[in-house]
């Protein structure tokens, strides 16, 4: 299936409007909600629980007759039903860039086809394209989650530092100096220790 | 008929729940992978093999994991597998994967679970009563740094954690509660529940997840992705949300008894009348006409009944329990005629 716009992409993700859902590729699904943002000068209603009791949403079809006092926001606005995992990183592409993974030996077209990967080394051989479909699909990103806590000690030094330096920069803004200058020889410290045992 | 065998439900059916008049359970998984091996479904049967002796002996020559028993999917009947689906101790995917090179350990109380070799090499799952997100995730945190102790976990600072498929790249986190949304479906008020949850980053399936219906009115609200969100923030997210829906469901119910007492209160003392003398009970049927009678109770239309044993009937009632408890096989019309009769002899002393 290929998406209803450009025509030329695979379809990866499915978005509900008024007119009803349609297939799109994701550069277009990214430009066609943008510019359905902008025509409407209502504010998009994802934002939490429509509260407005002034405002009720009309009924959907076939209800009865019976109106709860707090209402989901009406299905107006055009959004993402549905994102299809198939090739979806790299719809865009016309034809998969030739790359295989040293390791285990998977090229990128059978990941594309199967939504699969086949290694963890298959991440470091893709990178570059996995980054490309990801921001496509999540807009910008970076993992800020949970990491190994043994096998990667250095990235507990560096969340550590990374704290101590907003509150050290917090104190200075506060004017609390002398706090701040202790804050910065702890940070100091953790600096060395980390580069002396990478 | 006669109960032939009995079995010992999961603890989590049973513990005080919190929310629990709408929230059934909280779920949390995460998924890892070790360094060095391909993805489940590229292993070679040896390589499964050798994953299974990472995993196991990290678990067996933990005491933190002294309470785990481990069994190996081959050894399981397929009863017992789909028993142990039926209890969410194990996923459907799980049920339907060839035996070799597979297994599972699981506590006593089977609220924990560690699936070997799924789709990733590890799926750790923990399971609790009603809302309780917050715990559920840190008991899984828990689990989860016990295990790393002696296992390396494939793991990238720009992906997070690696896993076979990229949607659940990064945290590796899926984040799920149930809920009896009863009383929003009868006022025709769930549908447009998906939609809504999707502008959340959300999504609502059915009741055993990816692919099945909202039987009996049980819905699952989930995280989609990994990597968007950290895991702290995924599951404020996910109560935020819940407590919203939650929050609609007790609207619509207070709506039903006082704003269409007479229809409400006839529907579910019909549906009581069937579960206490139906002489064959279809488990579709079965989902329905309970779904109402738990709201009757949770409302106050019917008289008390506590949590745990509603939930004995719901677990009791499963195709596969049934078959356990009353020795049968597939055969259907015997499996209906079980389930009433499990319904007659618990709902006995039930008078309204």
């Amino acid at each position: 299936m290929f998406c209803q716009k450009c025509g030329k992409n695979p379809v990866n993700v499915q978005i509900n409007t008024p007119q009803g859902p349609i297939g799109l590729c994701p550069s277009c699904a990214l430009q066609f909600l943008q510019t359905s943002e902008a025509g409407q000068e209502q504010a998009p209603p994802q934002n939490g629980i429509n509260k407005d009791d002034n405002n009720p949403a009309p009924h959907p079809q076939g209800t009865p007759a019976i109106q709860l006092p707090i209402m989901l926001p009406p299905p107006t606005q055009p959004h993402i039903v549905a994102i299809i995992p198939i090739p979806h990183p790299h719809a865009s592409m016309e034809r998969y860039p030739d790359i295989t993974c040293q390791s285990c030996g998977a090229t990128f077209r059978e990941f594309a086809m199967s939504g699969y990967l086949s290694c963890p080394s298959c991440y470091e051989a893709f990178s570059r394209e996995l980054k490309k479909g990801a921001a496509e699909l999540y807009g910008s990103f970076k993992y800020k989650g949970k990491f190994p806590v043994r096998a990667f000690k250095h990235l507990k030094i560096k969340k550590m530092i990374e704290q101590l330096q907003e509150r050290m920069e917090k104190e200075v803004k506060e004017e609390h100096y002398e706090t701040a200058a202790k804050l910065r020889d702890t940070i100091r410290k953790l600096e060395n220790e980390s580069e002396e045992n990478p | 008929m006669k109960v032939k065998k009995t079995r010992e439900i999961p603890r989590w059916l049973e513990d005080p729940a919190p929310v629990g008049d709408v929230a059934i359970s909280s779920r949390v998984r995460l998924a890892r992978n070790l360094e060095g091996y391909c993805f489940p479904h590229k292993l070679s049967r040896d390589d499964r093999d050798s994953v299974i002796n990472n995993f196991r002996n990290a678990i067996l020559s933990n005491p933190f994991f002294q309470d785990y028993q481990w069994r190996d999917l081959s050894e399981l009947s397929p009863l017992e597998r789909l028993i142990m689906q039926e209890e969410h101790l194990i996923s459907p995917a799980f049920l339907t994967m060839s035996g070799s090179g597979r297994g599972l350990a699981y506590n006593s109380g089977r609220t924990e679970s560690l699936m070997i070799n799924e789709e990733d090499h590890l799926r750790l799952q923990i399971i609790a009563g009603g809302l309780d997100l917050k715990r559920t995730w840190e008991r899984a945190n828990e689990t989860d740094d016990e295990l790393e102790k002696s296992l390396n976990y494939a793991f990238s600072t720009d992906f997070g954690y690696k896993t076979a498929c990229p949607t659940n790249m990064g945290t590796g986190l899926r984040a799920s509660v149930m809920l009896h949304l009863c009383a929003l479906f009868t006022t025709g008020n769930a549908g447009n529940l998906a939609e809504y949850a999707s502008g959340f980053g959300l999504t609502i399936r059915g009741i055993f997840g990816e692919g099945t219906g909202a039987s009996g009115h049980l819905f699952q609200i989930s995280n989609q992705f990994g990597i968007t969100n950290t895991e702290d923030e995924t599951i404020s997210k996910l109560e935020r949300f819940a407590r919203e829906v939650i929050d609609r469901e007790r609207n619509a119910r207070e709506m039903l008894v006082f704003e269409r007492k007479n229809i409400t209160e006839d529907r579910i003392f019909r549906d009581l009348a069937v579960l206490k003398s139906a002489r064959l009970l279809n488990i579709n049927e079965f989902m329905e006409r309970f779904s109402y009678f738990r709201m009757g109770v949770e409302t106050g239309i019917l008289p008390p009944m506590s949590r745990s044993t509603l939930n004995k009937i719901l677990i009791f009632s499963r195709p596969a329990y049934i078959c356990y408890l009353y020795g049968l096989d597939e055969n259907i019309e015997k499996q209906d005629k079980a389930r009433a009769a499990l319904l007659r002899e618990m709902l006995q002393d039930y008078n309204a």
